[in-house]
């Protein structure tokens, strides 16, 4: 049976990040059941930072995917495209978003009163229009977002099931394929996207192409409770005392219209109590917030939905049969979380690959340049692994500058609070393989065996063996995917 | 054997009488056979006993044809000066010529089994000189 095509809507600025916490660990090689994940993000600010950062490592992830996967790598094994990739060259061309983003229209230059058309409301509608908005959200300018406004949102989200870019999934839509949606409950374009969108999916118009597939396809979706809380400023309309009755208050409207009607097969919930207060930012590029665990236990909600069983998906009528819901939990609740502290499933799917990109990185900060062209792993077979290679695009500019989000990911996830802090980010050439907290490495009985990074290139020259010869960029990123599973498994049981 | 290798010995180094001697007493034949096996021995220290990345240089290689070199040269001293000690058999520059040339016949060795059988060396295959 062929895998499905994962369509992930990511709404606002924790859509984003949630998607950038998928990413990275798909780019470690977490497995996912899906033979394309198609994201789309959902966020009227488009100098968003949460999402221009999110947005530069998709196409770094696909850039590099692109000339370095092989069946010898498990690194970027997922295929992430863009759904401008699955469309007709000619549509592309005229219409889709050219990357990871949904245009959204009217909102740029443009006050929420001019996108409702307010000044040429009759007197009853512009009556009724005030007994639902605020002088305050007539006047907002949508250019950096809904600030923590779901109602303004809700209005204009819904130009979402007009646009082409909704006929052109819903044409690319097949009756195997899966959808998820990540949203915050306590923003405004989250709360207002996600019941949006899962409703325009369910009450797919019958002029769109496939959309009895969009009616009865296998929804999952996380709705992220508080787990940040912004600084107090009197300039800024988002204050964080709102959070908690904006979450019940949605929460409230989800019983009836999420779960209360069984819109969605499998429903995943977070949040988190214990929160860290980041700069009040409205929007626009200094909305760039430190990466949080919740949010990588938000991706895993992902890639627990695509391992559930067709059977337990099925709809009828629009309706989910037998809906699911699940929360997340740890073994040990910790303000100060590592490795032991996750569940054993957890600690499985994500460690050791997380692990296994993390020695990759180390080993691109602290040894490629002096071992380039002196060891077999870069110098046997016809394809050397040479100068060229390490200045080149792929290395020098695209993994390069993927790593460097990902470092800086892992000191953002560290300094948070929770902190989610598995590596030991100060690890040097003396201790490389202490470099997960709470863990210690196996240590062998013989005093002349090789160390830190001798044993690492002995293994990487290895692995050099069993991967042959394949074009460089192959070559390398096999290599050391190799060498890094068997390094983990020798050095941690795993 | 005294004769095979007393072929390959006296076509780089012959001098009269001290060659005469080392072939009387059966030098070359046992000088060979170390020469070989000790070409065979370093070559195995290096790409499969050492064996580490941090010891896989072109130098690091080179080190050990020094040793090995040095260590060749001491054996043929070894071999030939005491033995013709007991027999009250007198030379001097001799010793040095002959060793000299064991020693480099040895080393040659050495050259010619690394490029041989360094390939299934897991950290050394491609010294001294990658393919």
């Amino acid at each position: 049976m062929p895998k499905p095509k994962l369509f992930i809507f990511g709404i606002g600025g924790t859509g984003s990040r949630v998607i950038k916490s998928l990413s990275f660990l798909l780019a470690a090689g977490t497995e996912i059941n899906a033979s394309e994940v198609i994201p789309i993000i959902v966020d009227p600010d488009r100098a968003n930072g949460d999402m221009n950062r999110t947005v530069d490592i998709l196409k770094y992830y696909q850039r590099i995917r692109e000339k370095s996967y092989s069946p010898s790598t498990g690194f970027f094994n997922a295929k992430i495209a863009t759904l401008n990739e699955l469309v007709s060259k000619e549509i592309r061309e005229k219409f889709t978003s050219p990357d990871f983003r949904l245009e959204l229209n009217g909102v740029q230059n443009e006050r929420f009163r001019d996108f409702i058309d307010f000044n040429n409301l009759d007197p009853v509608n512009r009556a009724f229009t005030n007994l639902l908005f605020s002088e305050d959200n007539l006047d907002a300018d949508m250019e950096i977002g809904f600030k923590g406004n779901p109602n303004i949102g809700s209005v204009v989200l819904n130009q979402f099931k007009d646009s082409n870019e909704f006929k052109h999934f819903a044409s690319n839509f097949e009756a195997n394929d899966r959808i998820f949606i990540i949203s915050s409950i306590f923003g405004g374009t989250g709360a207002a996207g996600f019941p949006l969108i899962l409703k325009n999916i369910r009450n797919a118009s019958d002029r769109l192409s496939n959309w009895a597939f969009l009616r009865e396809a296998k929804i999952g979706a996380i709705t992220i409770l508080p787990y940040f809380g912004v600084a107090p400023d009197e300039n800024s309309k988002i204050d964080k005392a709102t959070f908690i009755s904006k979450a019940k208050a949605a929460l409230s409207y989800y019983s009836r219209n999420v779960s209360g009607n069984n819109s969605v097969n499998a429903l995943y919930y977070i949040g988190d109590e214990d929160t860290k207060d980041y700069d009040n930012q409205q929007g626009a590029a200094p909305q760039r917030n430190d990466a949080h665990f919740v949010e990588i236990a938000a991706a895993l909600s992902v890639i627990d939905f695509m391992s559930l069983d067709d059977k337990t998906l099925q709809n009828e009528n629009g309706r989910a049969l037998n809906p699911v819901y699940k929360e997340f939990g740890i073994k040990e609740d910790n303000p100060r979380i590592t490795s032991p502290h996750l569940g054993t499933i957890t600690q499985k799917s994500i460690m050791q690959p997380l692990t296994q990109y993390q020695l990759l990185n180390m080993f691109m900060r602290d040894r490629v340049e002096e071992t380039i062209n002196k060891h077999p792993w870069s110098n046997a077979g016809k394809i050397k692994i040479d100068k060229n290679f390490t200045t080149s695009a792929f290395y020098n500019d695209w993994l390069r500058n993927f790593n460097k989000h990902f470092t800086e990911w892992l000191q953002e996830l560290d300094r948070n609070k929770v902190s989610f802090t598995p590596f030991n980010l100060g690890t040097g050439e003396k201790n490389v393989f202490n470099l997960l907290n709470d863990i210690e490495p196996v240590k062998g009985w013989n005093p002349a065996a090789k160390k830190n990074y001798e044993f690492f290139i002995e293994t990487l020259n290895d692995a050099e063996k069993k991967v042959g010869d394949l074009p460089a960029e192959q070559k390398f990123m096999g290599i050391f995917s190799q060498a890094t599973k068997k390094i983990t498994e020798k050095k941690f049981n795993w | 054997m005294n004769d095979f290798f007393s072929g390959i010995y006296e076509k780089l180094y012959y001098s009269s009488p001290f060659s005469d001697d080392v072939y009387q007493e059966g030098i070359y034949g046992p000088l060979g056979l170390m020469g070989i096996i000790g070409a065979l021995l370093m070559m195995a220290i290096f790409y499969y006993i050492i064996n580490r990345p941090s010891f896989s240089r072109w130098y690091h290689w080179l080190i050990i044809l020094g040793i090995h070199f040095a260590l060749q040269f001491g054996i043929c001293i070894l071999q030939t000066k005491p033995k013709f000690s007991e027999l009250n058999i007198q030379y001097s520059s001799e010793y040095w010529s002959f060793a000299f040339v064991h020693a480099i016949l040895s080393t040659f060795g050495y050259i010619l089994f690394s490029f041989m059988f360094r390939w299934w060396s897991k950290n050394c295959k491609q010294t001294p000189i990658p393919n």
